[in-house]
């Protein structure tokens, strides 16, 4: 199956300021995300993860390298038929209503009346603004906003979602709201690619993640991959422990315990150190009250990652 | 109002300290104003002064204006002459001469060469002002940017017919208004009574027998055989046929 | 093409709403109005005060809609980043920029058209100064306000809203005085004065030809052959415009 995006040695340069001095954005960008899956492109700000999208939706051309989304070459506008963008804080013609906006939208998309009609409302009540549905844009709340953008990339049913910073300006409920948003489209076989800087939300919902650091993609792959299978720690808090029980814990630890009034908290290595751990605590009837294995979080990866840039 | 209850809280020496300000600026805005206005007053009277010792008024070549114009020259025309009217008709209690009145009309019509109202107005402005040579400079420019119109040579002759007397020049004139189309009807006898008076009544005397052949009106018949009665009579008085000069 | 038409209705829209619009539009009839005033200070020339003040507020408040909308047609759009959504549909660049300048033609027409009303009613009420050749002229001046509006799209396309008004006046200063400024450079100019001003006679508009108020007003005959090629020049330079326009819209980059 052809990748519904596909990348390659993708470049882009600004000249900026009065004397036209080079910056180079986007170094060789190479990259390709299949059919159904969900892609977070992670990177911190400035990294160039808006200018990647916006090569792909044509809004900027390529200093050099090309791609294709959907089969269709960078740009064209064929492709678009079939994509949703979210833009990143977005902003819509004010003096219209939401629901003038998206049949507006409908029309530019070909959409037939009948349908349009049918989905614009749908689609209001998906991102919760059914109520806002006749108010002027202009009094939109900033969340409001982005729900509404949502809605508008989701209108013509697109194969494939692109949304810029999808869940910025939103408190923790509209995140949760656009996380399970982007499963629901997933789950219907869409592709969705998404940019961010918020680690949790792609740790929860992404199949596949690329790390996009000062223009260059330093990190790409599945989550497995990435974070690998082995563990970082284990984490076990226990209370009731005497004191000689400790230090013998503490031996096997990667740093000294943490103490919150009864309760202690270790970090082990490993599997090993903690099936002695074990043995020595309930060895000397302590209460173990949690056993959380640490994996590799996406975070360190992330801090790695730009470490590695900066040097 | 949100305001006052916090009001109610603020120390009063707070309190005093706004409604100062504010009093302060409102009477300093009440007695700026008032200056204000006294001023302009002043500047009022002076300007009334000043226009009663006529100033001359700058006018522009109108090849110069007209460009600055972007087009609009038509209006510019328009504004033009209504201030030639007005100042045409805030003198005439005074009795002045108008020293300005060509510079006015000629700049109205260099700004539109078609515009025939200020050719034939200020013709006349210019003729009730005694300045006949500019009439006719205004006249004969009119004529020259307009041929097919019969009034300015109509009232060209009329000028030298009325005020002149220059029979000549007058028939000159109205010859070619004849020529125009849409000129009035009287115009052919005008003619015919020139010929007279400049003494060839003979001519006269021919020209209104046509008139009376071939008129198909009952009064234009009527007024030629009145004039040939008329010159009848002048013949009989005059037995040589001399030339009235 | 149903994706142009949507924009051009949009933009028809938009502009509709903008409450400068009707404060343009109540001082053009609140000007032409005031030519009832004129007339009484004229004796001689009545009727054409009210039709030469009629057509220049119609040409005059017609530029300003057609300078100030039309350039925050496209800049505002791009300032305010609300072309993104636009964009990222499946709209080519040129559809968009067609779509707004004949969206925007369309509020000229209509605003045309009140004036005009405005005038007509003006003219047959004070003693019967209409003639239909008011239309005609009114008709050209709306094409010369089209190729207006095309600079300020071109402008807007490249340029800050503000630089693109000062330009697309200039296009109108410029325009209304290439035939003047020919024949000065004929007659007074040396040679590298008069190489400049062909080049900007024939790349700007010639604007002179498309007013029509001096032989309306005069009742001059019109050669209607003259007229038709000044209507095909007119529309032939609306699409240069617009062509040139589309051009650089294609190459531009939305950061």
């Amino acid at each position: 199956m052809e990748p519904v995006i596909q990348i390659g040695g993708l470049c882009k340069d600004y000249r900026v300021g009065f004397w036209g001095r080079r910056v180079t954005v986007l170094r060789d960008l190479t990259l390709a995300v299949q059919a159904g899956e969900t892609f977070g492109y992670l990177g911190p700000n400035g990294a160039g993860k808006s200018t990647t999208i916006k090569l792909l939706l044509g809004l900027i051309q390529p200093t050099a390298g090309d791609g294709q989304v959907l089969g269709f070459s960078l740009g064209d506008p064929v492709a678009r038929r079939h994509i949703g963008f979210l833009p990143e804080n977005p902003s819509f013609y004010e003096y219209l209503t939401g629901e003038e906006f998206l049949t507006y939208c409908g029309r530019l998309l070909g959409m037939r009346r009948g349908r349009l009609r049918e989905q614009t409302p749908a689609l209001l009540a998906e991102v919760g603004l059914d109520r806002a549905a006749r108010q002027q844009i202009r009094k939109y709340s900033k969340g409001m906003v982005q729900r509404l953008g949502l809605a508008q990339a989701l209108l013509g049913d697109p194969k494939l979602l692109i949304l810029d910073e999808p869940t910025s300006g939103l408190d923790p409920i509209g995140r949760k709201e656009v996380r399970d948003l982007i499963l629901r489209q997933r789950a219907a076989g869409r592709t969705v690619f998404f940019s961010t800087h918020i680690l949790p939300d792609v740790e929860m919902i992404c199949d596949r993640v690329g790390i996009l650091v000062g223009g260059r993609l330093v990190r790409s792959g599945s989550m497995r991959t990435l974070l690998g299978e082995e563990l970082e720690s284990i984490e076990v808090t226990a209370t009731s422990i005497p004191a000689e029980t400790l230090a013998a814990v503490e031996r096997l630890a990667l740093s000294p315990p943490l103490v919150q009034g009864n309760h202690v908290m270790v970090r082990l290595p490993g599997e090993a150190e903690l099936e002695i751990a074990l043995f020595i605590l309930v060895g000397a009837k302590s209460r173990i009250l949690s056993v959380v294995p640490q994996r590799r979080s996406l975070e360190s990866i992330f801090l790695e990652a730009n470490r590695e840039a900066q040097a | 109002m949100s305001g006052s209850g916090r009001l109610a809280v603020l120390p009063p020496a707070r309190i005093s300290l706004q409604r100062l300000t504010q009093a302060v600026a409102l009477a300093i805005a009440g007695a700026a104003l008032a200056g204000a206005l006294v001023t302009s007053r002043g500047l009022q009277a002076r300007a009334v002064a000043r226009t009663e010792t006529a100033q001359p008024i700058f006018f522009p070549r109108a090849e110069i204006l007209r460009p600055a114009l972007l087009g609009f020259t038509s209006l510019a025309a328009d504004l033009t002459w209504i201030r030639t009217v007005q100042y045409f008709g805030s003198r005439i209690e005074g009795q002045e001469r108008f020293p300005q009145l060509y510079q006015f009309v000629d700049l109205a019509t260099s700004l539109d060469p078609h515009f025939l109202d200020a050719y034939q107005y200020g013709g006349l402005f210019l003729v009730i002002a005694r300045q006949y040579p500019n009439a006719i400079a205004i006249y004969e420019k009119g004529i020259a940017a307009n041929p097919s119109a019969w009034q300015l040579p109509h009232d060209l002759g009329r000028l030298y017919f009325l005020e002149l007397q220059d029979y000549e020049k007058a028939m000159h004139w109205w010859e070619i208004t004849d020529r125009l189309p849409g000129r009035p009807h009287y115009i052919p006898r005008f003619l015919i009574r020139l010929q007279a008076r400049l003494g060839n009544v003979e001519t006269a005397m021919e020209l209104w027998q046509q008139m009376l052949e071939h008129s198909e009106n009952e009064a234009i018949r009527d007024i030629a055989r009145r004039e040939i009665r008329k010159l009848l009579g002048q013949m009989q008085q005059k037995p040589s046929p001399g030339r009235i000069r | 093409m149903r994706r142009v038409l949507t924009i051009a209705q949009m933009a028809f829209t938009e502009t509709v709403r903008d409450k400068i619009l009707y404060s343009i539009l109540v001082f053009a009839l609140a000007m032409i109005g005031s030519s009832t005033i004129l007339v009484t200070l004229s004796v001689g020339g009545e009727g054409r005060i009210v039709r030469n003040l009629g057509l220049a507020c119609i040409t005059l408040f017609g530029l300003f809609i057609a300078v100030f909308i039309g350039i925050n047609l496209v800049s505002r759009e791009i300032e305010r980043r609300t072309i993104f959504s636009l964009l990222s549909k499946p709209v080519r660049r040129a559809e968009f920029l067609v779509g707004k300048f004949l969206g925007l033609g369309l509020t000229l027409a209509v605003n045309l058209g009140i004036m005009a009303a405005g005038l007509m009613v003006l003219a047959w009420a004070l003693e019967d100064h209409w003639t239909p050749r008011i239309l005609l002229a009114i008709g050209f001046t709306f094409l010369e306000l089209l190729i207006l509006t095309a600079f300020a799209i071109l402008f807007s396309t490249f340029s800050t809203p503000t630089l693109s008004a000062i330009y697309t006046l200039l296009v109108f200063v410029i325009g209304r005085l290439s035939a003047d400024l020919m024949e000065f450079a004929s007659q007074f100019g040396g040679p590298s004065l008069k190489a400049t001003v062909n080049v900007l006679y024939y790349l700007l508009p010639n604007l002179a030809q498309f007013n029509l108020s001096s032989a309306v007003v005069n009742r001059l005959p019109l050669d209607p052959w003259v007229l038709t090629l000044t209507a095909i020049y007119g529309v032939l330079y609306v699409a240069g415009i617009l062509s040139v326009a589309i051009a650089v819209f294609q190459r531009r980059d939305f950061r």
